[in-house]
């Protein structure tokens, strides 16, 4: 991190600045090119503001006048300051730039590059901890509202209708993008016996437990299988893989932050000060905190299996094995690790209270469990904690057991559409079965936990030690 | 007193009025330690409308609607006992086509009515699919009646010595169609639910009520049927065309637990399903040309007197205490509801469950509010 932070301040940053000053003029232009689009979309909300009367016109596909649909008035203004702002900023770069008038001083490559040069490393690393940060999070936003649609959809075709088909015109593929616009707009209520820190506190704490996991998760490797092979035998350091931060402790790491999510349930459920969510905050502490156990354990054969912590390791470890037929959970590579991958499956599924084990939000019980009282914005973050967790579970899965991006053939693009199919198809399973099961009681649900899983788990981390200690 | 000798503390939730698993405006009021229920308290009378009281100051025939709105997913069956029981006093004779179509949209009502019922149970266990296709069917029937009379929930179809109009031509086919697809449905509700084993485990040997229980409450319906007792009034007491035609009268027999507990209760409105889809048929087979009307009933004046007539509504024994004075309006309506005393045996079975079971258990009872509170 340190030596690409270095790079990045005393070659990449400086270059790239350095061109910037070079090619002023080109850049006023762009600048022009950006000032007229802006007046032109001004152009056409202004217009919308004033044709959008009490009768509504029937809104056409583009997402900025459906955005407005649903925009307050003293919204809609301010996004019209903002873009009048931007459009005078843009006039007034531009107009020195073109007029070739003297660079100004702060422009030249050469009052740029030694301060730039002189930023300390730690400021550069965390610019760049940063940008990877909202970079997940753009990424994760967009999943978390395909997916929304996509369970949406699923759902409606399993069920003998249609779901959503309005909004944004082609099969109301903007309607989770509608919802989350909703979410912004909706009242933020606190109840009043709340205890209102602790409740104000929760979505966060569930959401950061959630997003956290996705520092460790790996996207995809730069290397072929065939290279590490090479790497490996002359003994040389393997190349990074495409990870946020290749922990060593990478499967440890993922599950203490999941579980994190549990504190702010119970907080939740707590703070609410309603008796349904808090029976909602305690079987979900208990469920999460059991079924940590199985799940854990069965992580633990891939562990054996590779005999490292790091996902990245255990990915590259199927990979040299065979790039399809080394996956961890084929019988002939190992017998016992294809029932770790069910019984991870269904542990992961009541991690994430997913049905059958939905019973924290058990809605025909317990209204909504913990987060009943939530609203708004602070209702959607449990909602993406949950969608995150979908994710973080199911890249999971595929790493430890079904190959992560292999077979890749080397590309690191095609391995990352690899595991992201992966891990998108195991999610769809999960939608999948959520509308087609009933839910289970706590008790049962206990019962599955410690008297089927665990048992069987260890049964599977006894089988794969010594089928490993066996072949050698 | 053996909830004071627990150490923990005894938590006081209110299920409802608003839930979603109450069917209506239903209150429990629980005693639970932890999810263990100790004690359930029904409090009706959030829907109490006066039913019986309205029955004074309108005429005869203008009782039915009133009818309509106690078991509105039933409405029919309402309409079906009103009307007998006022035939009754006045001794009327109801030409052979209007009883056929009495019985014909009866138990159309009642298959819609058990499909409700079995929708909103997969709900309460957590399956929401099958609801789903529960109301695909359900609204077919929907649409038969609207063909019969122009409404698709509150009927006045059934009036005082017949029906209110004939059927459409189309209604026949239309009606062929919905018993060829419920044949083909059932099995399917079977597969998806029934036999599923999340399904069976949370309903096998939960909120069992034993047959001498259930007859101590005055349980009636699929509830008492469930408990393993062969009673139908369609059978036990017939009336109108039952005797003519054909049927079985299913009882739970303990196929996956003990007798009588909720899906028991639950696969006896499955199976009586199966059964009105073969009475539905009959009726088909038995439609004649004919008036469907009695003549003179128009505006009516029973004789002096009392009476009491019972039938099997889809949630069980409806019967109707008229007393008349001869004159234009009811002088006493009493009805005797099935769901009303199908929930009193609540609060006896509830105890020792968890909250998810009573969920199970209010589910399996089947309760419309409507009919509770009048």
């Amino acid at each position: 991190m340190f030596a690409l932070a270095e790079a990045l301040k005393m070659d990449l940053i400086p270059a790239g600045l350095a061109l910037f000053a070079e090619n002023v003029t080109l850049i006023g232009w762009a600048l022009v090119a950006l000032a007229g689009g802006l007046v032109f979309a001004n152009g056409i909300i202004l217009y919308r503001l004033k044709t959008m009367g009490p009768t509504l016109p029937r809104m056409g596909n583009t997402i900025q006048l459906f955005t407005l649909q649903l925009m307050p008035p003293a919204l809609g203004r301010l996004l019209l300051l903002a873009q009048t702002g931007a459009i005078l900023a843009c006039v007034g770069m531009a107009v020195p730039m073109l007029m070739a008038v003297p660079v100004p001083a702060f422009l030249s490559a050469g009052w740029i590059v030694p301060r730039v040069q002189a930023i300390p490393t730690w400021i550069v690393v965390a610019i760049i901890a940063l940008v990877v940060c909202k970079a997940l999070l753009g990424l994760m936003s967009v999943y978390v509202m395909a997916s929304g649609w996509v369970e949406r959809k699923v759902s409606a075709h399993m069920q003998d209708r249609l779901g959503p088909m309005y909004v944004g015109g082609w099969h109301g593929w903007a309607q989770s993008i509608a919802d989350g616009i909703k979410f912004i707009l909706k009242e933020d209520i606190t109840p009043a016996a709340a205890d209102r820190f602790f409740f104000k506190l929760a979505p966060y704490i569930v959401f950061a437990g959630a997003f956290a996991a996705l520092a460790a998760l790996p996207w995809t490797d730069l290397v072929s299988s065939r290279e590490i092979a090479n790497l490996q035998e002359a003994g040389k350091p393997l190349p990074p893989g495409v990870i946020a931060a290749d922990l060593n402790i990478g499967i440890l790491y993922i599950l203490g932050v999941t579980s994190l999510g549990v504190v702010g349930i119970i907080m939740a459920g707590w703070a609410s000060n309603n008796k349904w969510s808090l029976l909602g905050a305690m079987r979900s502490a208990a469920q999460i905190v059991s079924y940590e156990i199985p799940v854990a354990t069965a992580l633990l054969c891939a562990v054996v299996m590779s005999g490292s912590l790091s996902l990245v390791d255990i990915v590259r470890d199927q990979g040299t094995r065979g790039e399809i037929l080394g996956w961890y959970c084929w019988p002939w590579v190992n017998p016992f690790m294809g029932i770790a991958l069910l019984i991870y499956y269904v542990g992961a599924l009541a991690e994430t209270n997913r049905a059958p084990f939905d019973i924290p939000e058990a809605e025909s019980e317990l209204v909504a469990g913990y987060h009943t009282e939530y609203s708004g914005l602070r209702f959607s973050f449990f909602y993406f904690a949950e969608y995150v967790n979908m994710y973080t579970c199911s890249v999971l899965a595929s790493c430890c057991f079904l190959g992560g991006w292999y077979p890749n053939f080397g590309s690191p693009i095609l391995g990352a559409a690899v595991l992201g199919g992966k891990a998108l198809f195991l999610v769809f399973v999960m939608m999948v079965l959520r509308w087609t099961l009933p839910r289970v009681r706590v008790d049962q649900l206990m019962y599955l936990c410690w008297k089927v899983l665990l048992p069987w788990a260890l049964v599977c981390l006894v089988g794969t030690t010594v089928w490993v200690v066996a072949r050698g | 007193m053996e909830i004071l000798e627990r150490t923990s503390d005894v938590m006081v939730i209110n299920m409802g009025p608003q839930h979603p698993s109450t069917h209506g405006v239903l209150r429990v009021e629980l005693k639970t330690d932890g999810e263990v229920i100790l004690e359930a308290t029904p409090h009706l009378g959030y829907l109490h409308r006066d039913f019986e009281k309205h029955c004074e100051a309108v005429l005869w025939g203008g009782v039915i609607p009133y009818t309509d709105r106690m078991d509105y997913v039933a409405a029919m069956n309402n309409n079906f006992g009103y009307c007998l029981a006022v035939e009754k006093l006045l001794g009327t004779e109801i030409p052979e086509r209007a009883s056929v179509l009495r019985v014909l949209v009866s138990e159309l009502n009642r298959i819609a009515s058990h499909l409700l019922a079995f929708g909103t149970y997969g709900i309460d266990i957590g399956a929401f699919t099958p609801f789903l296709y529960a109301f695909r069917e359900r609204e077919m029937i929907l649409d038969l009646f609207e063909h019969c009379c122009g409404a698709r929930l509150t009927y006045n179809y059934i009036r005082i010595g017949g029906v209110s109009r004939d059927l459409p031509p189309e209604f026949e086919p239309k009606c062929r169609r919905l018993v060829r697809t419920m044949r083909e449905a059932i099995p399917e509700y079977n597969n998806l639910l029934s036999y599923n084993q999340i399904f069976v485990a949370r309903t096998r040997d939960i909120g069992v009520i034993p047959a001498e229980l259930a007859i101590a409450w005055g349980c009636t319906g699929p509830v008492l049927r469930g408990s393993g007792v062969k009673w139908d009034l369609r059978k036990d007491e017939p009336y109108s065309i039952y005797p003519e035609l054909q049927f079985e009268v299913p009882v739970g027999k303990g196929e996956v637990g003990t007798v009588g507990d909720c899906w028991d209760r639950y696969m006896v409105r499955l199976r009586e399903m199966e059964q009105s889809v073969d009475l539905v048929e009959q009726c088909l087979d038995r439609l004649k040309p004919g008036p469907v009307m009695a003549k003179g009933t128009r505006s009516v004046k029973p004789p002096k007197g009392e009476v009491y007539h019972r039938t099997e509504t889809p949630r069980g024994e409806l019967g109707f205490y008229i007393v008349s004075d001869g004159g234009k309006k009811a002088y006493r309506c009493k009805v005797r509801s099935p769901c009303f005393c199908n929930l009193s045996i609540l609060s006896e079975i509830a105890p020792g469950h968890l909250i998810a079971d009573m969920v199970a258990l209010i589910g399996s009872i089947d309760i419309v509010l409507g009919e509770v509170d009048r």
